[in-house]
């Protein structure tokens, strides 16, 4: 037929609209007559119906894989940055900048941070304008992103250098924190100090596990107590959990059920 | 007040998470990057929930934006940081205990088709797991239909060949 189907050349789209079942006529019948005659085309043919899988079956089981929880907390967050963006910024679209400035001064017991700033991977940077939403989990996991191993590098070991220092610094977020409470077998504890958030008092105790950094980090928080739960930001792993007037948080690049682990062991010696 | 479309994207938001994990794994091979990339496409809808239009589909319009964050964000990065990408086997992972034949036939299956191209694969999962029409997963994976015609043909003869070389060993 002069407006038929080119028979010397039959792409593998038209062969595979015809097996999806979704080639038009004319040219559907016209292939069939075409494919009846011949052994190649039926041979192609044959190996892309090969190609079929139960596809549908088998990417249901990923469904019952997802982590509903941590995706239903992702929106949760997303909805309430929207909500505070959207009302008046009480400290001014500066207040991040101003907060990373502040970080970056504190420095360890007998360490220093390096002094240059590290970009943040691109795509997880906040608008200033939607910071004051981010909550203090995010400034910790912010400031964290910037950590190595050798952040920690010229802080001590020895526990009794931190004890004294310890207590002082743990009054200044109202908790009576003693050594026996944040000493754990695997973490190497190489100091506490207090950061600044939105003006707050924020108690960080930092570890090594290995050459990783780890942080707890406590805060004045009056909402009403939860369990501990997992998020991740910036690529980190965090247990959080709320009792007694304190928020709390572990943050690591160490594995999640290692870290649910740590939070639930502090969230018992904290209760 | 809150418009219309803002309610319909909030409202609509939490019955599809599972569903556009399930599409970040198929892209990243990766869990954790699937999760993160359900969060920023949250963000970013309802930052942009007034370009939704009401009636129309709203799992399509957020497959599109997760697709654009991965592709043109997060994709990039990561190979920049030289993460790389996970090798799929020791990424999917099944608790085989309830339907055990089942499973090693499904584990199978996702395994070749995650070990496809990024391009065939996620081609495959939009028109024969989530069932859009070439024309639709065209729009949601914005290239022409004829490339979407000519990675399923791909694909398809790729598995096929598979097939052929399995059957042939047994």
């Amino acid at each position: 037929m002069a407006n038929g189907i080119d028979k010397s050349n039959i792409s593998d789209e038209m062969l595979l609209a015809y097996i999806d079942g979704v080639l038009a006529e004319p040219e559907r019948t016209q292939l069939e007559q075409l494919i009846a005659a011949s052994v190649v085309l039926r041979h192609r043919i044959e190996v892309m119906a090969g190609g079929s899988r139960a596809f549908a079956e088998a990417y249901e089981l990923l469904l019952e894989q997802a982590p509903v929880a941590k995706l239903r907390g992702g929106l949760e967050n997303a909805l309430e940055a929207r909500e505070a963006a959207l009302r008046p910024e009480p400290s001014g679209p500066g207040w991040r900048y101003a907060l990373a400035a502040c970080l970056l001064v504190a420095t360890f017991a007998g360490g220093l941070l390096t002094s240059h700033i590290v970009d943040i991977p691109g795509w997880s940077t906040v608008k200033p304008t939607q910071t004051a939403a981010k909550g203090w989990r995010q400034a910790v996991a912010d400031y964290h992103a910037l950590y190595t191993s050798e952040t920690f590098a010229g802080a001590p070991d020895e526990p009794l250098k931190h004890i004294a220092n310890l207590r002082r610094v743990s009054a200044r977020v109202g908790l009576n924190v003693t050594f026996d409470k944040i000493v754990f077998k695997n973490l190497q504890f190489k100091g506490a100090r207090i950061l600044n958030f939105n003006g707050k008092p924020l108690l960080q105790l930092a570890y090594l596990r290995g050459s990783r950094p780890v942080a707890l980090c406590i805060v004045k928080d009056a909402k009403p107590a939860q369990n501990v739960q997992n998020e991740r930001r910036n690529n980190l792993n965090i247990a959080h959990w709320r009792g007694n007037g304190f928020g709390f948080m572990v943050i690591g690049d160490v594995p999640e059920t290692e870290l649910g682990t740590l939070a639930k062991q502090l969230r018992l010696r904290f209760s | 007040m809150a418009s219309a479309e803002f309610k319909a994207v909030r409202d609509g938001l939490p019955e599809l998470l599972q569903r556009l994990w399930r599409y970040g794994l198929v892209l990243s091979n990766d869990g954790n990057v699937a999760e993160d990339l359900v969060q920023a496409t949250c963000v970013r809808a309802l930052e942009r929930c007034e370009q939704f239009q009401l009636d129309t589909r709203l799992d399509r319009w957020l497959f599109t934006i997760l697709n654009s964050i991965w592709k043109n964000e997060l994709r990039a990065q990561r190979v920049r940081q030289g993460q790389g990408f996970e090798d799929p086997e020791t990424v999917l992972v099944f608790d085989g205990s309830q339907h055990v034949e089942t499973n090693i036939l499904a584990t199978q299956v996702l395994t070749e088709v995650q070990a496809l191209p990024e391009a065939q694969r996620e081609t495959v999962f939009m028109v024969y797991v989530e069932g859009l029409t070439y024309k639709q997963a065209a729009e949601v994976l914005d290239v022409p239909v004829g490339t979407i015609m000519s990675r399923l043909a791909t694909a398809r003869t790729k598995l096929g060949e598979l097939s052929r070389e399995q059957k042939r060993r047994m």
